[in-house]
C-alpha cells in the first residue's frame, strides 16, 4: 500500500525557498532516510506531508488524502522534531499521559521504560530538560505513539552518541515488531544507513535520488589513476563528479554501470566503492572544486 | 499497520480535556486578578459625606464593577493569548484539525466565560461578607447585590452576555494580530482613538445597542451574536492558517 | 560480525555469515533458518537489507522457502557452498598469494613450506 505520495509537489514561500519538485512515493512499513544539505527544503516538505503547511502546487497525498486538515492524517501520523511544543503546564508525565488519550496504538508500558532508561525527569516541564533530553522524550513519544506514519525530523540533534545509538535500536527492535511507516530526516547518514530502507535525497527543494540504500551505496565508483588513463577511461563513463587532480593523479566519481570488461580493460586504476553518505555529498556539490580551492587562491595571490 | 478511525466529536472533547490542563495557569491567574479586584471593591468604590452639629453620615457604595471590569480585561487578554502561535502549534503536537482546535478553543472559552460569570456573581457575597466583618456601619443591601433569586439569574446573564461578547473580541483581536504584527497599534486606534478626537458615536451606539436594552431575552440575542460573529470571523482566518511554518 | 566499515555490502556480509553458519552445521539439511527479522535484530540493520541477503542464498540453492513458514537449509546446501568457496573463494585466494609470491622471489617450495607451516601450527592451536 501506498502511504506517501509526491507529485510534483512544491511548497514556496515568498523568498522562493522551500519545497520546488518533490516527486516519489513511499510505501507502507518501510524507513525511509531523508538527506540533504542545509535549507534544501527537507524540513518543509516533512511538514508539508504532516500537514502543517499548505501545498503551493503539484499533488501530496497521505494515506490517499491531502493531509491540509486532514483529521485522518493527524490520527495517523506525528511529526517530531526539536521544536515541538508543549504547554509548560504540564509535565513530561503529564504529556505521555495526554498521547494515550489521543493516540490508539500508544504504549504507555513502553513509553515510561524508555523515559526511565534514559533518565528523562517526569516532574518537569519540556522547558526544563536540556535539548538532549527534550529530543530524546520527542523520540519516545514518537515511539510509543506507534503511528502508522511517524516522521522524525533531525531526532537525534543534541544527543550523546551513546544515545543516538541506543535510540536507533530502540527505533529497530519496536519497528520489528511493529512495522510501520517511519521517515527519518538527518545530516548523519552514516547513523542510519543500516537502519533505512531507503534513502530519499533532497536537494534544491528536489527529490534527485529515491533508491533502496542498498542499491545506492553500489550506485557509484570511484577512480582514480593517473590524468591521462582517467580521462580516457572515464570519456565514455557517466561521470558524476571529477573530484581531482593534482600532481598528474585524478579521481573521478562514475555510475556503477560499466561492465566487467571495461573495468578489466582500466588496469592500472584503483576502483573503490563510494559511500552512501559521499555519493549524496558528491551529488548534492554546488561548488565547483573543494575546500582547499578557497585557501589556494589566497596562498599563491 | 491499519489506520485508526477517530470521530470529530471525540477529538474535539480530548482536545478540551488537554486546554484545560494547559489553561491551568490562566485560570489561575483569574483568582488572583479577582481577588485584587475584590480588595479594590471592599475599600468602597464611591462616597459622600455629609454633616451638620449633631450628626455626621458617611455613605460609602460598594460594587463589584471593579470586579467586573477586571474580569472584562483579563477575559480579552487570555481570549487572545489563546490564537497566540504556542497555543496553537501545541494543539498539533496531537491529534488536531485547523477546524477541531478552533470548535474546541469555543468550547473552551464557554466554559472560561462561564466560569468567569459564576466567579463575578460570587465575589459580590466576598465584598458583602468582608464588610460584615469589617465595617462597623449599618449596611444596606441594594439592587441585585445579595438579591433574590430572580436577581441574581438576571445579573448572571447579563455579566454572562457581557463576558461572552468580551472573549469574542478578545478572541478575533487574537487571530488579527496573528495575521500582522500591526493590529497590536491599529486595534487601540480603532477602540479608543475616537476618544481623543472627541467623537462619542460609537460609545452611545454600543451603549445604546447592549446597556440601554431592557429585555433580557434581547440583550441576550444580540450578545450571541456578537460574540459568535467574532469567533466565527476569527476561525475563517485561522482555518486557512499553516502552522509550524519556518 | 558485521564491518560496517567494509567495502562488502551488509547483505554479502550477511549471506556469507550464514554460509559459514551451515558449513559448520549449526543449521544442518531442512532446518529453518533466522527470518529477516532475527537477523535485522541481532545484526541491528533494516529487516529488508536482512532479506536481501536471504534471498541470495535462495536464489543460490543454498535456502528454499516454505511459505508461511520461512526459510529452510536445502539437502546439498553445505556441499554446495564448500564446492564454490574452493573454487572462487579459494582459487582467488591462491592465485593472490602466487602472484605476491612471484613479485616477492618466493621460491615455490619456501611457498609450499609456509602453508605447511601454518597448517601446522592452526592443528597446535585446535588441539
Amino acid at each position: 500500500m501506498t502511504v506517501i505520495e509526491c507529485r510534483h509537489l512544491e511548497k514556496r514561500y515568498k523568498n522562493g525557498a522551500g519545497v520546488k519538485d518533490a516527486d516519489f512515493t513511499i510505501q507502507e512499513n518501510t524507513i525511509t532516510g531523508i538527506v540533504g544539505r542545509n535549507g534544501t527544503g527537507k524540513t518543509t516538505l516533512l511538514k508539508t506531508i504532516a500537514g502543517y503547511l499548505k501545498k503551493t502546487g503539484g499533488e501530496v497525498s497521505v494515506f490517499g488524502e491531502n493531509p491540509f486538515n486532514s483529521l485522518n492524517v493527524s490520527a495517523n501520523s506525528m511529526y517530531l522534531d526539536e521544536y515541538t511544543m508543549f504547554s509548560n503546564a504540564l509535565t513530561t508525565k503529564d504529556i505521555l499521559d495526554h498521547h494515550g488519550r489521543f493516540y490508539p496504538n500508544w504504549d504507555a508500558g513502553l513509553a515510561q521504560r524508555l523515559a526511565d532508561y534514559f533518565s528523562i525527569p517526569m516532574k518537569v516541564g519540556t522547558d526544563y530538560l536540556s535539548k538532549g533530553q527534550k529530543n530524546t522524550f520527542y523520540g519516545i513519544l514518537g515511539l510509543a505513539a506507534r503511528c502508522p506514519l511517524t516522521i522524525f525530523d533531525e531526532p537525534t540533534t543534541g544527543m550523546d552518541a551513546s544515545v543516538r545509538k541506543d535510540f536507533y535500536r530502540a527505533l529497530l527492535k519496536d519497528y520489528l515488531a511493529h512495522p510501520r511507516t517511519i521517515l527519518i530526516s538527518s545530516h548523519h547518514l552514516d547513523e542510519i544507513d543500516e537502519l533505512i530502507e531507503d534513502l530519499l535525497l533532497i536537494d534544491g527543494g528536489r527529490s534527485v535520488l529515491h533508491l533502496p540504500v542498498e542499491e545506492v551505496k553500489e550506485y557509484a565508483m570511484s577512480v582514480s589513476g593517473p590524468s591521462l588513463q582517467v580521462k580516457q577511461w572515464s570519456d565514455n563513463q557517466e561521470v558524476i563528479v571529477h573530484l581531482e587532480d593534482k600532481g598528474g593523479l585524478s579521481t573521478v566519481i562514475v555510475k556503477n554501470h560499466f561492465t566487467a570488461a571495461e573495468k578489466a580493460a582500466a588496469r592500472d586504476l584503483r576502483f573503490t566503492p563510494v559511500s552512501a553518505s559521499d555519493l549524496c555529498v558528491y551529488l548534492t556539490r554546488r561548488n565547483k572544486g573543494g575546500i582547499d580551492d578557497v585557501f589556494s587562491d589566497s596562498q599563491h595571490g | 499497520m491499519s489506520l485508526a478511525t477517530v470521530s470529530t466529536g471525540d477529538v474535539i472533547r480530548q482536545q478540551v480535556i488537554y486546554k484545560c490542563y494547559a489553561m491551568a495557569d490562566l485560570w489561575r491567574s483569574l483568582v488572583v486578578i479577582q481577588l485584587i479586584a475584590i480588595i479594590f471593591s471592599a475599600l468602597g468604590s464611591g462616597g459622600m459625606g455629609t454633616s451638620d452639629d449633631m450628626f455626621s453620615l458617611d455613605v460609602t457604595t460598594f460594587s463589584t464593577d471593579t470586579v467586573f471590569l477586571f474580569t472584562v480585561f483579563w477575559l480579552i487578554v487570555t481570549s487572545a493569548l489563546i490564537t497566540s502561535k504556542s497555543y496553537r502549534f501545541e494543539d498539533f503536537s496531537y491529534v488536531t484539525t485547523r477546524g477541531i482546535s478552533q470548535a474546541s478553543n469555543g468550547i473552551l472559552l464557554l466554559l472560561t466565560v462561564f466560569t468567569a460569570t459564576v466567579f463575578t456573581i460570587m465575589s459580590s457575597y466576598v465584598i458583602f461578607m468582608t464588610i460584615l466583618v469589617f465595617d462597623k456601619g449599618d449596611f444596606y443591601p441594594g439592587l441585585a447585590s445579595v438579591g433574590t433569586p430572580g436577581e441574581v439569574y438576571l445579573s448572571f446573564l447579563a455579566i454572562f452576555g457581557y463576558l461572552l461578547v468580551a472573549a469574542g473580541a478578545g478572541y478575533f483581536f487574537g487571530i488579527l494580530i496573528q495575521i500582522s504584527k500591526l493590529f497590536i497599534g491599529i486595534i487601540p486606534v480603532i477602540l479608543f482613538g475616537p476618544l481623543f478626537v472627541r467623537s462619542y458615536l460609537i460609545y452611545e451606539f454600543g451603549y445604546q445597542f447592549y446597556a440601554l436594552e431592557t429585555s433580557i431575552t434581547l440583550f441576550m440575542i444580540k450578545a450571541i451574536g456578537t460574540a459568535l460573529v467574532l469567533y466565527g470571523a476569527g476561525s475563517l482566518i485561522l482555518n486557512k492558517k499553516e502552522v509550524r511554518e519556518i | 560480525m558485521l564491518n560496517a566499515d567494509s567495502t562488502k555490502p551488509i547483505y554479502i556480509q550477511i549471506a556469507e555469515w550464514l554460509e559459514t553458519e551451515i558449513l559448520h552445521e549449526k543449521f544442518k539439511a531442512h532446518e529453518k533458518m533466522f527470518s529477516q527479522y532475527q537477523l535485522a535484530d541481532q545484526f541491528n540493520i533494516n529487516p529488508a537489507t536482512a532479506a536481501k541477503g536471504l534471498t541470495i542464498l535462495a536464489d543460490a540453492g543454498i535456502l528454499y522457502k516454505k511459505r508461511g513458514l520461512g526459510m529452510f537449509v536445502t539437502e546439498e546446501a553445505a556441499d554446495q557452498i564448500r564446492h564454490r568457496r574452493i573454487n572462487e573463494t579459494l582459487r582467488a585466494l591462491v592465485s593472490d598469494i602466487v602472484a605476491e609470491a612471484e613479485h616477492l622471489n618466493v621460491k615455490e617450495q619456501d611457498l609450499i613450506d609456509m602453508i605447511q607451516l601454518e597448517q601446522s601450527r592452526r592443528k597446535g592451536e585446535t588441539s
